[in-house]
């Protein structure tokens, strides 16, 4: 019984989170400023698949189908994408401490989507625009300490700062000189964090890009838990260490990347959640990863669900992911007693 | 040794700033010729001279009044950017050509201005909203005078004819300020004297969107203002602020009869006729159903804001609102007289179609 | 042969010569330990042994085969390394932990099977932690810790286990154990190769003892004779006697004034 315990915690902890995403998704159909029954958001879900009478009326069929499930869609898919890749991030570079946030990746493909949308890109670009901008941001991050020849975490930590610093400074560059009648609110827009413009053409935009890389990712989860031990270690177990890190810092910088081209920069998901997930699971990444997925876009639905229904206005994510995040990141701290 | 002359430079330093400060006085002593004392929406008694030469403006709207008022607007030497960029778009490109090579870089989106750039400037008065107490404490201690008014967005029709009236002792065009300020009183009678004749149930629910992004007039609007005494519902008035986010079911759960798209925003109806707009939905928005969608038009000024046309902004509103009720006049005939009386000018039909976005 | 090494030299700078011209060969169940001072380079040595570094001359080969041309996962085949005891940033259970070991054998998107856990689990058995199986690796202490990595090195299968300083951080009789446990490894037939600071542990393995002497001379050669109260006294710049205590049947190795 003792051996398998951890199997069976986390085989709980799966079917558990999974039921909760569930619910939570059928919550957040059924919540927002225009009031629609709980009853009759199944009904009106159902009526896609089954004969149900229309008792509900166009209008609650639009809201549902129009401005409820894209931005759905999007929660699950941005919530999921920025937890995988915290994930990732946080073992490749052995450091619970990393998170896309932290390391630049999310105000470098900030950068790059507010670029994009100053010469007047279109989504595609948009996105290619924040990918390389979040590349540029890790690389100038990793390649700090590795100039210093130190490679403390502490260091990892103060040049993710340098690089976002450097990041919001040139978005406030950017903010200065855009066309304040028409690109600068997509640019706070983006500098915020909302999922208030989704619609059904960016969530087929970005949603090959996360599915293909979330997969790779997933697919060497377990050969991730051998770096975190350390590139020569690894490396003596048969692994190639550069290669590895490489594909893992792609993957991951492509899923920040994507999600913020469509919902901008997130703050502290990527850091919490697969926080929350080894608390949950232990750290191995082979229960981390999928724990980390149905953590993220549980989290973010809700977060939306908050920011759709609080005011009648709609309150920008980071503010919500911040006021959540912080007293929980430090809850998480204080029980994890980690070391620096 | 090293030190020494270290506190030797920087001495040298506070002097060169110390005589700098003490030169700029007695080059305004010289300057002084005759005064005259106004009074603006603060009380406070501002000395200018008799006969202004040069203004910088930092309030939008304040451009095209300027020029309402005074006939031309030469002697604007500094504008807001977004002032500029109305200008670009409306019949104040005609009518005040001599804009085009005014600087806009100096005052920012926010209104703050580079006060270094507009003392070298040195203009005869400043106008500024009178809730920019910084900018107003910093120009009052480089001796350039001040003269403020109510802010925009949250007056209401009487303070903006009180801006009017300080605007026309500011530039000794009293007469043609009292005439605007008449046409202005006339208007706002007609229309409260109509408004009992409009029932409650009659009142069609009204959104008024600032942007893109939802923004809408608010409580505290003067577009709230102006929606009911022509006889409309401001859907979004229980909702603070002047101008403020609202969301996209909010606005369903609403549901406007009526939407108009204001010109600091480059959407037109059509983007909610055809569901433009990324992230919303306005197929079952009643207004959007019935083809209720208007966009505001744009004369010297944007009409959205409080401007010298808001006597022709009610006039219009109201006619798309209770075309029955607001019947005994003809909205072009009554543009085309406000252009001749005003500005001078005869309105070409192309004209008339630029204001009406057409 | 298991291991043969020829000519091999390394130097970081021209000027700076860790070792030069090491020739030596190794065979299944023998076991070379390698002493020196401080810094002299013992870890270069056994970095280039497993190709982390190049060396600047001289070949290596495994069962014949140039290891410079072998990529990692084909070294991983033959050579286990046991590192230093460090502490990983993530408390992976033990039995995680050795699994780990199993790389080389699992393709590159698996994950251990039960089969590999079979593998484990015996491991655990012969290094007596079964009972830590479910203990984060980073709550047991530093001898447990070891005896992991070892069970670690032990599920790769490997033909030569490579040992840095297996006996730094470890007590007075956590070492001695170490030691023996390296001398049951070598009986089982594995190659042992091992750094250490302390002459004894060599001389109780008997077997090969090779030098780095920090002035870029590399000696091999069979314990019993390389190991001598001169050379240890020019190494390590101390005065040392080595008398055999005949009660114990044993040399020991002893610094004097």
């Amino acid at each position: 019984m003792d051996k398998d315990c951890k199997e069976v915690i986390y085989k709980k902890t799966f079917i558990t989170t999974a039921i909760v995403l569930f619910f939570v998704i059928i919550f957040a159909l059924s919540t927002g400023r225009y009031t629609i029954s709980f009853l009759d958001t199944i009904k009106i879900l159902l009526s896609r698949i089954a004969p149900i009478d229309n008792t509900w009326g166009p209008t609650a069929e639009g809201v549902i189908f129009n401005l409820r499930l894209p931005r759905l869609f999007g929660a699950i898919l941005i919530g999921s994408a920025f937890a995988i890749s915290g994930a990732s991030y946080q073992a490749v570079f052995k450091n619970p401490l990393v998170s896309p946030d932290l390391l630049g990746v999310s105000s470098g493909a900030t950068v790059g989507a507010a670029l994009a949308i100053i010469f007047g890109g279109d989504k595609l670009i948009i996105q290619i625009g924040a990918f390389l901008g979040g590349i540029i941001a890790v690389v100038l991050a990793t390649t700090i300490p590795k100039l210093l020849k130190n490679n403390s975490i502490m260091l990892l930590v103060l040049s993710g700062i340098i690089v976002s610093g450097l990041m919001s400074s040139i978005i406030g560059i950017i903010k200065f000189l855009a066309d304040p009648e028409d690109q600068l609110a997509a640019i706070v827009y983006w500098q915020m964090g909302s999922l208030a413009k989704i619609h059904m053409p960016d969530i087929y935009a970005i949603s090959p890009v996360i599915a293909i890389t979330s997969i790779i990712l997933i697919a060497v989860r377990w050969r991730i838990n051998i770096l975190t031990l350390g590139d020569r270690e690894a490396q003596l177990l048969g692994v190639n260490v550069t290669l590895l890190r490489a594909i893992v810092i792609i993957c991951a910088t492509m899923l920040t990347a994507s999600a913020v081209s469509i919902s901008g920069t997130i703050g502290w998901l990527g850091l919490v959640i697969p926080h929350l997930a080894r608390l949950l699971v232990g750290p191995d990444n082979t229960k981390v990863f999928p724990i980390s997925i149905i953590l993220g876009a549980i989290f973010l639905i809700i977060v939306d669900t908050l920011a759709r229904v609080l005011t009648p206005a709609e309150l920008p994510l980071t503010i919500l992911t911040g006021l959540i995040g912080a007293p929980f990141y430090f809850w998480l701290l204080a029980r994890q007693r980690v070391r620096l | 040794m090293k030190k020494i002359s270290i506190v030797a430079l920087l001495m040298g330093f506070l002097l060169i700033a110390l005589t700098g400060c003490t030169g700029q006085p007695s080059a305004d002593a010289e300057k002084a010729v005759a005064f005259k004392t106004v009074v603006d929406i603060m009380d406070r008694e501002v000395a200018v001279p008799k006969e202004i030469k040069s203004i910088v403006v930092s309030p939008i709207p304040y451009t095209s009044m300027i020029y309402a008022i005074d006939g031309t607007a030469e002697k604007l030497v500094a504008i807001h950017p977004s002032a500029k960029n109305a200008w670009s778009k409306s019949m104040l490109e005609t009518l005040a050509p001599e804009l085009a090579d005014v600087p806009d870089q100096y005052i920012a989106q926010n209104f703050a201005l580079n006060i270094e750039e507009i003392a070298k400037m040195n203009p005869d008065v400043v106008i500024l909203w009178s809730n920019q107490e910084d900018d107003i404490i910093k120009l009052e201690q480089m001796n350039i005078p001040v003269v403020t008014l109510t802010n925009g967005g949250n007056s209401d029709i009487n303070e903006m004819r009180n801006n009017i009236r300080i605007i026309g002792s500011l530039l000794g065009k009293e007469v043609q300020a009292e005439q605007l300020i008449q046409y202005n009183l006339n208007v706002e009678e007609y229309f409260r004297n109509k408004l009992d004749m409009i029932q409650d149930d009659d009142k069609p629910k009204v959104l008024y969107l600032r942007d893109k992004e939802l923004k809408a007039s608010a409580g505290d609007s003067f577009n709230r203002q102006m929606i009911e005494l022509t006889g409309g519902i401001n859907v979004a008035s229980d909702v603070k602020g002047a101008w403020t986010e609202v969301s996209m079911e909010q606005i369903i759960t609403w549901d406007p009869e009526i939407i108009y798209l204001s010109h600091f925003d480059n959407f037109m109806p059509e983007d909610l006729y055809n569901n433009k707009i990324p992230g919303q939905d306005w197929s079952q928005v009643t207004a959007v159903k019935n083809q209720r969608v208007y966009k505001t038009p744009i004369g010297i000024y944007r009409w959205d804001a409080p401007n010298a046309e808001t006597p022709l902004f009610l006039k219009w509103m109201g006619q798309v609102q209770h075309p029955n009720i607001y019947n005994d006049y003809v909205l072009e005939d009554d543009i085309r007289d406000f252009y001749k009386k005003f500005f001078g000018h005869s309105l070409s039909n192309q004209e008339i179609n630029q204001i009406f976005n057409r | 042969m298991l291991l043969n090494v020829e000519n091999l030299s390394f130097f970081y700078e021209s000027e700076k010569i860790i070792f030069n011209n090491a020739n030596f060969s190794l065979d299944s169940g023998q076991i070379l330990s390698i002493i020196g001072p401080n810094g002299a380079g013992k870890s270069t040595f056994l970095n280039c042994i497993v190709n982390l570094l190049q060396p600047k001359s001289g070949k290596i080969t495994i069962e014949e085969k140039n290891i410079s041309q072998m990529n990692a996962i084909d070294i991983s085949k033959y050579i286990g390394y046991v590192p230093q005891i460090h502490i990983p940033t993530y408390g992976f259970l033990v039995k995680e932990y050795i699994a780990m070991g199993r790389a080389p054998k699992i393709g590159l998107f698996s994950k251990p099977s039960k089969e590999d856990y079979f593998f484990v689990e015996k491991a655990m058995e012969k290094m007596e932690i079964s009972h830590l199986a479910n203990k984060p690796y980073t709550e047991i202490s530093g001898g447990e810790r070891q005896k992991a990595t070892i069970a670690k090195v032990l599920v790769q299968e490997p033909k030569l286990i490579i040992l840095d300083e297996p006996t730094a951080y470890l007590d007075y009789g956590h070492q001695y154990k170490a030691i023996k446990l390296i001398k049951t490894l070598a009986e089982e037939g594995y190659a042992i190769i091992m750094t250490t600071h302390q002459p004894e542990h060599a001389i109780l393995l008997e077997n090969y003892t090779a030098i780095i002497d920090g002035q870029g001379e590399f000696a091999f050669g069979k314990t019993s004779t390389i190991i001598s109260e001169s050379l240890l006294s020019d190494l390590y710049k101390i005065n040392i006697k080595m008398p055999f205590i005949d009660s114990l049947q044993k040399t020991i190795v002893c610094p004097i004034d």
